[in-house]
């Protein structure tokens, strides 16, 4: 906690386009990916968060990814077709340790 | 809210996981530490993770019996939940949305279902609009209803400066804000909302600090933004002690207040609940004898079988050893367990079987009502196999029916069916302890015997046609599924067959005369109407609702509630019905189940039925409606259709 306060601060005032929600570190929140977590500095940020260590994200690395725009899993070649028409690509999504409380059977 | 009388209804919505749960059990919690009487349902989808779920509840100074729709008030944490309840609000009403949605379009909404997309679509483009949140809060503020919009994202972003949590679960405080700042306008006091947040995240310190400052920043911010407006009463329970209960947790009290020894389950929605509640809560705490032998509890023992044909089979072990027995599933695990239930049938091995009901056939909506297994039920097993098949209507008649299942079960040896259903499952409602009041209900074990019986005959021919029972262990004892002699011991000589089938026939008619007529069958209202609305199981509230409704309005209808399925109260009902001028079964199949059994027992058809087909509860304005198109133009299906 003390760490993030350190190395985050928010990016609106200083009108920077690096943020946490183009980051290949960042995993946004399943159902509300205006928050996400960093898989870097293991901690929860807002969307237009910032930090020295921003990697642009792509869709070339890993076999699979997640569309927050169309809020599904994807291949490589679908997360590259999804990626062109400008959906938000991420390598996964953050689904919280205690989300089962919210779920049930189906 | 009219005059002195509180009665609002809510929808708080949300994607499925993403907190609308939580938030749907603060706001029974506020309004039940406010002293009103709640009722609140769930509906959610069977297999999509965040796809749009929504908690519906009604607060009322009265019993509310069901819920209604258009609701006083809709709490939308994302544009799926504007838009999908766009048509559910009440003139005068509140919606909250995010305003950080506003821009968004139904067509682009990732989980939302492509029908639904379309309909939407199809009516903003009747107005000339595109389908988006802002065009659907200006028709919402055209239709007379005020609506509030919360900057949700910075709401957020404030609760987690002040309280210095990035928390990973900090974005389901959407749902707590949206809900705090409904419940601000609506006159709800902020400590009611403290409170009920403690109740639901007591136990985790690090999660109920962030949520009490977001509700605390949301309230803040409708204050400041659409000021306050009065003060809510409190309602007529204010100070008292009372539970908030699922028909799930209901049926579950009842087995364990009821002597229930054993249950064995395979998980299965809307079913599985009551299963591991009688888990979590099986020790009992004994006196007495069991005190002096040393013991300080006792146990259920609940037990996950492999599948639905091992639960109905271990409980019937169970039930031979002595337990009293029960296993709980849906359709899809009945239809498993049919082969079993003749087998308890022939064996004549006691068994209760609660059957949640769910929208089928298959899969169906796995998560969704309906009342799709009437017939299911009355006709499982083969080869005749009279069973007892009973039907609750409300949470209350849940818990009695469940006890007296468990008696007829051990009384009369015999499979007992309850039927129950997803809507009963996940609906909460308040309760006062007395209403739930096991010595209202004696067990009764039936004719057992306990220690060695000189010539023991498991199957002795009685005229009742009701042997007496021992446990395994004491006697030299046969328990068979081939057919039997009084022993039995397996013979096909056809005077013995003859005597055990006609045993078995003389047992039902024992089981007919000994429930009266009137448990079986109720008659709600004025004996002298000319249409009477026959029904069964859970659209019971429903129905009375809009027998008062129609009352008001100068339609004069009485309801028959049929309780007991089988053996059929066809004295009764042939009475009743003979009286009608117009029939009308109320029910949640396609294919009139109940209508059929009416006329296969009777003779008397039933010529009108109203529907509900969509696997959404029963409201009460389906059956005002159904019954003045039937009245008006003498239609004889009518399928109502209400619920998002
Ligand atoms: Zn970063
Ligand atoms: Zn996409």
């Amino acid at each position: 906690m003390q760490r993030a306060a350190r190395v985050f601060e928010s990016v609106t005032s200083l009108d920077r386009g690096e943020s946490c929600s183009s980051c290949w570190n960042w995993l946004p929140h399943v159902h509300f990916p205006f928050v996400g977590y960093c898989t870097l500095w293991g901690i929860t940020t807002f969307e237009d968060y910032y930090c020295s260590s921003y990697k642009l994200t792509s869709v070339d690395r890993e076999r699979f990814y997640w569309c927050a725009t169309c809020k599904i899993r994807l291949n490589r070649e679908e997360a590259v077709s999804h990626w062109i028409m400008k959906h938000r690509v991420f390598r996964g999504a953050y689904v919280e340790p205690d989300i089962r409380e919210e779920i049930y059977e189906g | 809210m009219t005059g002195l009388t509180v009665d609002l209804n809510i929808i708080i919505g949300g994607p499925q996981g993403g907190g609308v749960e939580s938030a749907g059990q603060i706001a029974l919690k506020v309004f039940t530490l406010k002293g009103y009487n709640i009722i609140g349902t769930r509906e959610y989808h069977s297999n999509i993770m965040g796809a749009h779920s929504y908690f519906h509840i009604r607060v009322s100074d009265n019993t509310p019996r069901a819920l209604r729709l258009p609701v006083e008030s809709l709490v939308a944490v994302d544009a799926e939940s504007l838009l999908t309840h766009v048509n559910d609000v009440a003139k005068g009403g509140i919606v909250v949305y995010d305003v950080g949605s506003v821009d968004q379009n139904a067509l682009t909404l990732a989980p939302m279902e492509h029908s639904l997309k379309k309909r939407i679509e199809k009516m903003f483009s009747e107005r000339g609009a595109r389908p988006t949140v802002s065009e659907a809060i200006k028709l919402l503020e055209e239709r007379g209803v005020r609506t509030l919009g919360l900057p949700l994202k910075e709401l957020l972003r404030k609760t987690s400066e002040e309280t210095g949590a990035l928390l990973a679960s900090i974005a389901r405080a959407v749902n707590i804000m949206g809900l705090s700042a409904a419940l601000h306008v609506l006159g709800v006091e902020f400590p009611y909302i403290v409170k009920a947040v403690e109740a639901q995240f007591g136990k985790r310190p690090k999660i109920l600090a962030p949520n009490i400052a977001a509700a605390r920043i949301a309230v803040e911010y409708a204050r400041e933004k659409y000021g306050s407006g009065n003060t809510l009463p409190d309602g007529p329970h204010k100070g008292r002690v009372r539970m908030i209960a699922t028909g799930n947790e209901i049926v579950a009290m009842a087995k364990i207040v009821g002597g229930l020894t054993f249950e064995s389950f395979y998980p299965i929605t809307p079913s599985s609940d009551e299963a591991h509640y009688i888990e979590e809560n099986k020790y009992l705490d004994v006196g007495g004898d069991f005190k002096e032998a040393g013991l300080d509890k006792l146990s259920i023992v609940t037990l996950q079988t492999e599948d639905e044909i091992a639960a109905i089979g271990m409980a019937l072990g169970a039930a031979l050893a002595g337990a009293r027995a029960s296993t709980t599933t849906s359709g899809p695990g009945f239809s498993l367990m049919n082969e079993f239930i003749s087998m308890a049938v022939e064996a004549e091995i006691p068994i209760v079987i609660s059957l949640w009901m769910r929208a089928g056939p298959s899969t169906g909506i796995a998560t969704r009502t309906g009342q799709q297994d009437l017939l299911h039920a009355i006709f499982s097993g083969h080869g005749d196999t009279p069973k007892i098949v009973i039907a609750s209507g409300d949470h209350v008649e849940a818990f009695y029916d469940t006890i007296k299942a468990m008696n007829w079960a051990e009384k009369f040896q015999t499979p007992v069916i309850h039927l129950l259903d997803k809507y009963l499952a996940s609906t909460s409602v308040s309760l006062d302890e007395w209403d739930l009041d096991p010595s209202l209900v004696e067990i009764d074990r039936g004719k057992r015997v306990y220690g060695p019986v000189k010539d023991y005959k498991r199957y002795e021919i009685t005229e009742d046609g009701i042997s007496p029972m021992a446990p395994l262990g004491f006697n030299t004892m046969i328990i068979n599924s081939l057919e039997h002699d009084e022993y039995g011991f397996v013979s096909e000589d056809p005077i013995d067959r003859e005597a055990m089938v006609l045993k078995r026939v003389r047992k039902f008619e024992t089981i007919s005369k000994s429930i009266p007529e009137t448990e079986k069958a109720v008659l709600h209202g004025d004996p002298e109407a000319r249409v009477t609305i026959v029904s069964f199981g859970s659209t019971k509230q429903a129905i009375l609702s809009a027998v008062e409704e129609l009352g008001r309005e100068g339609v004069k209808v009485n309801f028959l509630q049929i309780r007991v399925l089988s053996p059929f109260p066809k004295d009764l009902v042939s009475k009743v019905l003979g009286r009608a001028e117009k029939v009308v079964s109320v029910e949640a199949n396609a294919t009139g189940q109940l209508a059929f059994l009416v006329r296969a027992h009777t003779g008397h058809s039933v010529n009108h039925v109203i529907q509900k087909l969509n696997a959404r509860p029963l409201y009460d304005v389906d059956v005002v409606y159904g019954v003045k198109r039937i009245i008006e133009s003498g239609v004889e299906r009518v399928v109502v259709s209400s619920g998002s």
